[in-house]
Parts: C-alpha cells; sequence; structure tokens
C-alpha cells in the first residue's frame, strides 16, 4: 500500500485548511467565545451537575465545534473535490478506498483539534478547567471526529449542490447539537424530553466529553461509550464500502 | 503482454448503450488512435480503463485487472482527460508535486519529476500561478505534465489538443513523438484527424459503441482508402465516354474526377478512352484519400447506408 498516498491527501486537507483559515477557525472560536460571554454574565451564579455553569458549558461548546468542524471538514472537502472533478484524479492515482477515507477523516480530526484548541485556550480567559480524564477526553473528541466526519463523506457523496449540504446542516446536525445537552443538563428537561434525548447520538458524545473534563455525567456513561462506538464504527464501515462501490461516484 | 487489454468491454449509462462490445488491445511502445465521431464512446470506454465507471467485461494493464490489481495497474497509467479537472486550491507547481504524491513517489524524486514537468512543458514562468488563472492552453499543458509526473509506462490522453491553438498543437506533437520514442505507450483521442494521421502507429476507428476498423495505419489506407484520379483536359469529357466499375465519375467543365478503389491500376485505360476520343489531357494527379476522408465516410457510411460516396464539385478544384 502507498502510505505516500494517504500522507499528501492529508497534505493537501490541511493546505486547504489553511488557505480557508478565516472561514473555518475563527468563526467557531469567535461564537464560543460569544456564548462565553453571554451566559457568563447571565448564569454566572446557576449550578448544573455540580459544576459552575460557564465550567459546565465549556466542553459542550468543544464537543459542538468538532462536530461541526469534521462535518464540514469532509462534506465540503469531498462534495468540491466531486464538483471540481477532483475527485476523478484522486481515483486514478493507486489509492485504496481505505487509504482515501481515512485520509479524509484525518484531515477532520486535524481540523477539529486545531479549532478545539482554539476554543480551549480562549476559554482560559472564563474558567481554568480541571482534567478530570484524559481518557474519556480522547475517546469522545476522537470518535465524534470520525463519526461526523464519515457523516461528511456520505452526504457529500449524496449531494447535488452546495444547498444540501447546508440543508443538512441547518435541519439536522444544528437541531441534534442544540438539543444534545450543550447549554442544559437533560435533567432540567421534563421525562418525556429527556427520554427523547437519549435518541440524540450528539447527547452521548458532549455528556462523555464532560465527563472527561469535569468528572461528572449528565446520563448513563457505559450506554454512552456503547452507544458511540457502535455508531461510529458502522457509519465508517458503511463509508469504506460506499466508496468502494463508487457509490455516485462511479456510475 | 500487451500494455492494455481490453476484453468484451459493455458499458450502459440509464437508458443509452454508450459502449456495446469492444475487444482490442494496445501493444506495448504503440501509439494508438482511438478515433470516432463525438458519441462514439470513446470517452466512456477511456473511462472504464481508468477505472472511473462501471462496467461489464475485463480490461488489464500489462496483466494487472484494473479492478482487482487496480493500484498495480493505476501506477502504470498517465491520464489527462477530456474534461479539465485541476485543483483550484494549488498552483501550477503544487498540482504537480501533489499529485506526484498521491502516486506514491518519495519525496526527493517529486522534487526532480516536478522540476524536469515544469521545464519540459514551458511552465517555469508559470509555477507560482493558481492552476485557476491559466489560459485553456496552458491547462492543457499543466494536465499532460501531470499524467507524466510519475513518469507512466502508459499514456491516455482523451482530446488533449481540444483547446490549443496551432502552435501549441505543434508543440504538443513534437512532444509526444519523443515520449512515444522514449519507449511510452500512447492513447490518444482526438477529433483532428490530421493528428492521429500524423502520430499514430494504430488507428482504432469506433462509432456507437463498435469498432469498426482497427490495423495498422498503412493498412487502414491500404483497405480503407479510395484512390482519386483528377483529369484536366482541354475540352469537357462527355459524361457517357468512360465507365469504370464499381467507382464514382464526376465532370465539371474540363475537370473530371474519378473516385474509387484500384484506381491506379484503372488509369492507363481510362486515359486511353479519352486520349482515343481526341481529347487532349492536360494534367493528372492521383492521390489516395486522406485519413479523415475515409473517416467521414465510413462512419457516415455506418450511419447512412446510402451516403457511401460524398463528392462535391468542390473537391474537383482544389489543387495543390
Ligand atoms: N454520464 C453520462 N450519462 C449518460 N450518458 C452518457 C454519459 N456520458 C456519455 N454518455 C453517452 O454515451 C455515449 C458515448 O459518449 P462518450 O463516451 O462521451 O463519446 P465520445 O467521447 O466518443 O464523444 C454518448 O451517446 C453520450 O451521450
Ligand atoms: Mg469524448
Amino acid at each position: 500500500m502507498s502510505r505516500t498516498s494517504f500522507a499528501y491527501i492529508v497534505k493537501r486537507e490541511l493546505y486547504r485548511l489553511y488557505t480557508t483559515l478565516s472561514q473555518s477557525l475563527f468563526p467557531p472560536i469567535i461564537s464560543a467565545l460569544l456564548f462565553l460571554t453571554i451566559f457568563s454574565f447571565v448564569l454566572k451564579d446557576k449550578s448544573t451537575i455540580g459544576a459552575p455553569f460557564t465550567e459546565f458549558l465549556v466542553p459542550g461548546l468543544i464537543m459542538m465545534a468538532a462536530i461541526n468542524s469534521s462535518f464540514t471538514s469532509t462534506s465540503f472537502s469531498l462534495f468540491l473535490s466531486k464538483w471540481t472533478k477532483q475527485i476523478q484524479l484522486i481515483l486514478t492515482t493507486p489509492t485504496s478506498y481505505l487509504e482515501l477515507v481515512s485520509a479524509y477523516l484525518v484531515g477532520a480530526i486535524l481540523r477539529s483539534l486545531i479549532v478545539s484548541i482554539g476554543i480551549f485556550l480562549v476559554t482560559l480567559f472564563f474558567v481554568v478547567p480541571s482534567i478530570a480524564h484524559v481518557w474519556a477526553l480522547a475517546y469522545y473528541f476522537l470518535l465524534a471526529c470520525i463519526l461526523f466526519g464519515s457523516i461528511g463523506i456520505i452526504l457529500a457523496l449524496k449531494a447535488e449542490t452546495f444547498e444540501h449540504l447546508g440543508v443538512v446542516t441547518t435541519f439536522f446536525l444544528t437541531p441534534l447539537t442544540m438539543l444534545g445537552g450543550v447549554f442544559y443538563s437533560i435533567k432540567d428537561l421534563p421525562l418525556w424530553f429527556q427520554k427523547i434525548t437519549l435518541f440524540n447520538p450528539v447527547f452521548y458524545f458532549v455528556d462523555g466529553f464532560r465527563y472527561g473534563l469535569l468528572g461528572a455525567t449528565d446520563g448513563p456513561l457505559g450506554i454512552g461509550i456503547a452507544v458511540t462506538f457502535i455508531l461510529t464504527a458502522t457509519t465508517v464501515a458503511s463509508v469504506v464500502y460506499l466508496m468502494k462501490i463508487g457509490w455516485k461516484v462511479k456510475y | 503482454m500487451h500494455a492494455i487489454e481490453i476484453k468484451n468491454l459493455k458499458k450502459s449509462y440509464k437508458n443509452e448503450v454508450a459502449v456495446k462490445d469492444m475487444d482490442f488491445y494496445v501493444e506495448k511502445g504503440d501509439f494508438f488512435g482511438f478515433i470516432g465521431p463525438n458519441g462514439a464512446g470513446k470517452t466512456t470506454t477511456i473511462q472504464c480503463i481508468m477505472g472511473l465507471l462501471k462496467f461489464d467485461g475485463k480490461i488489464s494493464i500489462f496483466g494487472n485487472d484494473n479492478v482487482i490489481d487496480y493500484i498495480e495497474a493505476r501506477k502504470l497509467i498517465g491520464f489527462s482527460p477530456q474534461e479539465e479537472n485541476l485543483d483550484p486550491f494549488l498552483n501550477v507547481e503544487q498540482a504537480l508535486h501533489f499529485t506526484a504524491g498521491y502516486y506514491g513517489l518519495k519525496k526527493d524524486k517529486i522534487k526532480e519529476r516536478v522540476e524536469l514537468m515544469l521545464k519540459d512543458f514551458g511552465l517555469v514562468k508559470h509555477r507560482k500561478k493558481n492552476t485557476r488563472a491559466l489560459s485553456g492552453g496552458m491547462k492543457r499543458r499543466l494536465l499532460l505534465a501531470r499524467s507524466l509526473v510519475h513518469d507512466p509506462k502508459i499514456l491516455i490522453l482523451d482530446e488533449p489538443t481540444a483547446a490549443m491553438d496551432v502552435e501549441l498543437r505543434q508543440d504538443f506533437w513534437k512532444l509526444m513523438k519523443r515520449i512515444n520514442g522514449e519507449g511510452k505507450t500512447i492513447m490518444l483521442t482526438s477529433h483532428y484527424i490530421e493528428e492521429v494521421e500524423q502520430l499514430c502507429n494504430t488507428i482504432c476507428i469506433v462509432n456507437e459503441g463498435k469498432i469498426i476498423a482497427m490495423d495498422k495505419k498503412e493498412t487502414i489506407m491500404q483497405d480503407l482508402s479510395n484512390q482519386e484520379l483528377k483529369i484536366k483536359t482541354n475540352k469537357p469529357v462527355p459524361s457517357d465516354l468512360i465507365k469504370v466499375e464499381a467507382c464514382k465519375i464526376i465532370h465539371e467543365n474540363t475537370h473530371t474526377l474519378v473516385v474509387g478503389k484500384d484506381i491506379r491500376k484503372k488509369a492507363n485505360g481510362i486515359i486511353k478512352i479519352i486520349e482515343k476520343a481526341g481529347i487532349k489531357i492536360e494534367e493528372i494527379d492521383i492521390r489516395n484519400e486522406s485519413l479523415e476522408k475515409v473517416f467521414l465516410r465510413i462512419t457516415q457510411t455506418n450511419a447512412n447506408q446510402s451516403e457511401a460516396l460524398k463528392i462535391t464539385p468542390e473537391i474537383l478544384k482544389d489543387k495543390k
């Protein structure tokens, strides 16, 4: 297997990120900054699952940004690739499907990492967070990037126009993240709403990542690990399969 | 072992059969011309070879199946597509650099090859230009440089000279001849028949998804081409004077044109008949049809049997 093909696709993803830094890095950091500013004034004294609200909010904001960045990274990159027929260049080079998928996902992870570090640095103006469980931070962060990066790939393959991607972001991704417990503990919700939330995968990522920082959870930890793992594994497997059969790419 | 071998290739799009049943191979070191009218299925065939389409049949590249051993097969081919697919985020130099990387070249090798390609294709001055800022001709050059950056054994070019002006095209021809001379196998499609006639050793003519003729260029020209006998006389030749089997005869004033097979052998007889009738012959010219005419005639024959020979009075006057 030509490992360098993988390396150069990742390199190109990073280069693309670098040339579009003002669109990809600053907006999520600025919106995180705005959320923090507003909530730190308004809800300063509110305590949520045993932590001051600002501290409660930070992991949610980072996870939200990571999910969005991963999804945007793969979906836009691959869609543009289809649009400019770049994908046809890649598909004529000795690049395996596994390599291609992993390169896009690594691109998504790196982009999310850069954005998240940016947000983390900004939050230091408001709270100095403690880190309770490093493994949980790493696990949930990586899985979120891989899952939503993979969803981005599927949608980029499916989409025929840029608007399709926008529609998915507006009607699917944003509601899921907004209702995924970034801004509130689900225990503050009516019981029926809590039950529905348990079907929202974003909730497990936010809650698990928060567990990594604060050491406290909102929902059942074991179920969270299982749900996120199974969901991610099946989605990645589907992406590799779809790439292999050339779904929506090879007719 | 053949450079490219295609067996029972069939390809349909949703509601259209683009390639019916193609069977051919391209010999190692050959310069293979793949020609046919628009919509004949050239691009489709090439995209099957490149693994960009699903298809029925079997394609191998130096013995590597292009579906099963696709990694090996792809390493051996450089490809310049009909529609440009340059990376809008990169400049000329980067486009070459990244492509070499996708092909798995080592770092030092990449540097060396990129410099060589920039020089060979006259792109040194444009190396920092974004690919979007290039003119049509320059884009073509870059596509070509890109297809050669990993030093492949086979080069597949789909209408590479479409957007080139005459001068650039001539440069390109020289370059192609050199590359083929260095031992690379080239498969070329073009709608400039003249280009194929100049460059290629083997010619494959396709129409409506089928091969209608394929052979060495000389053989194709011999077997398929008609000859033309042009005679200029001091007074008009009566239209019922000469009768030649399976030939078309056109009279216009003092010009007479006879078109058909084996005219060379029949010429003497024709001349004698004219001279016997007391008409003086001022000029005689016999020549083979150009590939272009052969091509037009046989692709049209295929589409419309009744128009086997298309001769207009203008041909009579064209003299070189
Ligand atoms: N993506 C496609 N979808 C449907 N039909 C197509 C597509 N591409 C080509 N065709 C059809 O297949 C036939 C062969 O096209 P093509 O291979 O592009 O011919 P050529 O390259 O010889 O001009 C044409 O009739 C064309 O309309
Ligand atoms: Mg074509």
